[in-house]
């Protein structure tokens, strides 16, 4: 074991691996690897030696003051609503899609012998939910319907999820 | 370093509006950074300044905060850019070097006990003058790692360099604080 071995292992070494034989001894005997290692121990005991400053009661004042007078309102506003949007945007194009895509989907890929057996039990409830969504196809066949109806369903989802976010701030 | 526990339970009470959660985050937080502003500006009045002003902005960036990287290491970002800022502001040439370098020397001079060359207060003296003498950007990064706690991923978060210039920036750092230390140790050797 030469100094520079030693060394390169000190560096190296994380996690408290085991160092190679003779490491050790060469430490031991080496004045200045004796040194290089005694200075890396007390590096890594910094947190527990070094001092721990603070600031003046006069700094640590003006910040909190800066709480009340920095009208943190707007700010938190405009974050919670952001994250809505966001929340909203895509949520928004998931259902769409999902509208866009699965009626699609079921006509050409599903075989009809299990589309049999799923309408025997989904059927009832597929039947009400067609019954909504006829309600809108007037819409489809306007200029801008699809626009208006994408719209709408951001702001219905927008709507609940920054109500859910205000009134029960602890959820992320 | 510990992490302050709860920590994003603090977070949420601050951003639902409970503006005393902020101090308690703070009062956590703050000798970190401090301590880590007073490495890097070498001056606590001016450290404080910085420190203070790393909280207001995080005090402002805290109701947008999402838990993408630990409070901590989002802290000690704030603290990087506003004394980059400062520095980018006060213009080249404002760290005195060989200011640094000359109370390196007249520290060492003082330690010139030879019984007390090698008590650990004396290593410690001489790692703190050596840290002073390090350049800026390896002073910062072996701050963060051995004061700090923070790994050399959590390093290259908070001052925005990619992982390899983190460790070499370490390996650099460690050698030239080794150099230094020895330099100043074995002035006092008989
Ligand atoms: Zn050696």
């Amino acid at each position: 074991m030469n100094c520079q071995k030693f060394l390169r292992i000190l560096d190296e070494r994380v996690n408290g691996e085991a160092p190679p034989q003779g490491w050790a001894d060469h430490g031991a005997t080496c004045p200045n690897c004796a040194l290089a290692l005694r200075l890396e121990r007390t590096l890594r005991a910094a947190p527990s030696w070094a001092e721990r400053p603070r600031m003046s009661s006069a700094a640590r004042a003006a910040v909190l003051k800066r709480i009340q007078s920095a009208g943190l309102f707007w700010p938190r506003v405009v974050a919670m609503a952001e994250e809505s949007a966001v929340r909203a945007l895509v949520a928004a194009a998931v259902v769409f899609l999902s509208f866009a895509v699965l009626p699609r989907l079921w006509y050409t890929t599903v075989p009809e012998g299990f589309k049999k057996a799923l309408s025997s039990y989904a059927g009832p409830l597929l039947e009400g939910f067609r019954g909504t969504l006829v309600q809108f196809q007037p819409l489809l066949h306007q200029n801008w319907g699809l626009l208006l109806l994408g719209v709408t369903l951001f702001m219905v989802i927008f709507a609940a999820s920054l109500s859910t976010r205000v009134l029960r701030p602890g959820r992320t | 370093m510990e992490a302050l526990a709860g920590e994003g339970e603090w977070v949420r009470k601050f951003q639902s509006g409970d503006a005393a959660a902020f101090g308690v985050i703070m009062n956590h937080y703050e000798p970190y950074i401090l301590s880590l502003l007073t490495r890097l500006a070498g001056d606590r009045t001016r450290a404080e300044d910085l420190c203070q002003e790393t909280f207001i902005k995080a005090l402002k960036g805290l109701t947008s905060f999402r838990s993408d990287s630990s409070l901590k290491t989002w802290l000690f970002r704030i603290a990087h850019n506003t004394f980059t800022d400062h520095l980018r502001a006060e213009g080249p040439g404002t760290e005195s070097l060989e200011a640094r370098a000359e109370a390196g020397i007249q520290s060492a001079e003082t330690a010139k006990d030879p019984q007390a060359r090698m008590e650990e207060s004396q290593v410690r003296e001489a790692v703190e003058t050596a840290m002073q003498i390090l350049p800026q950007q390896q002073r910062e990064v072996m701050h963060l790692f051995y004061w700090g706690e923070l790994s050399v991923g959590e390093i290259a978060q908070a001052m925005r360099l990619p992982e390899g210039t983190v460790k070499t920036l370490l390996f650099r750092g460690r050698q030239a604080l080794r150099g230094h230390v020895t330099g100043l140790l074995s002035e006092v050797t008989p």
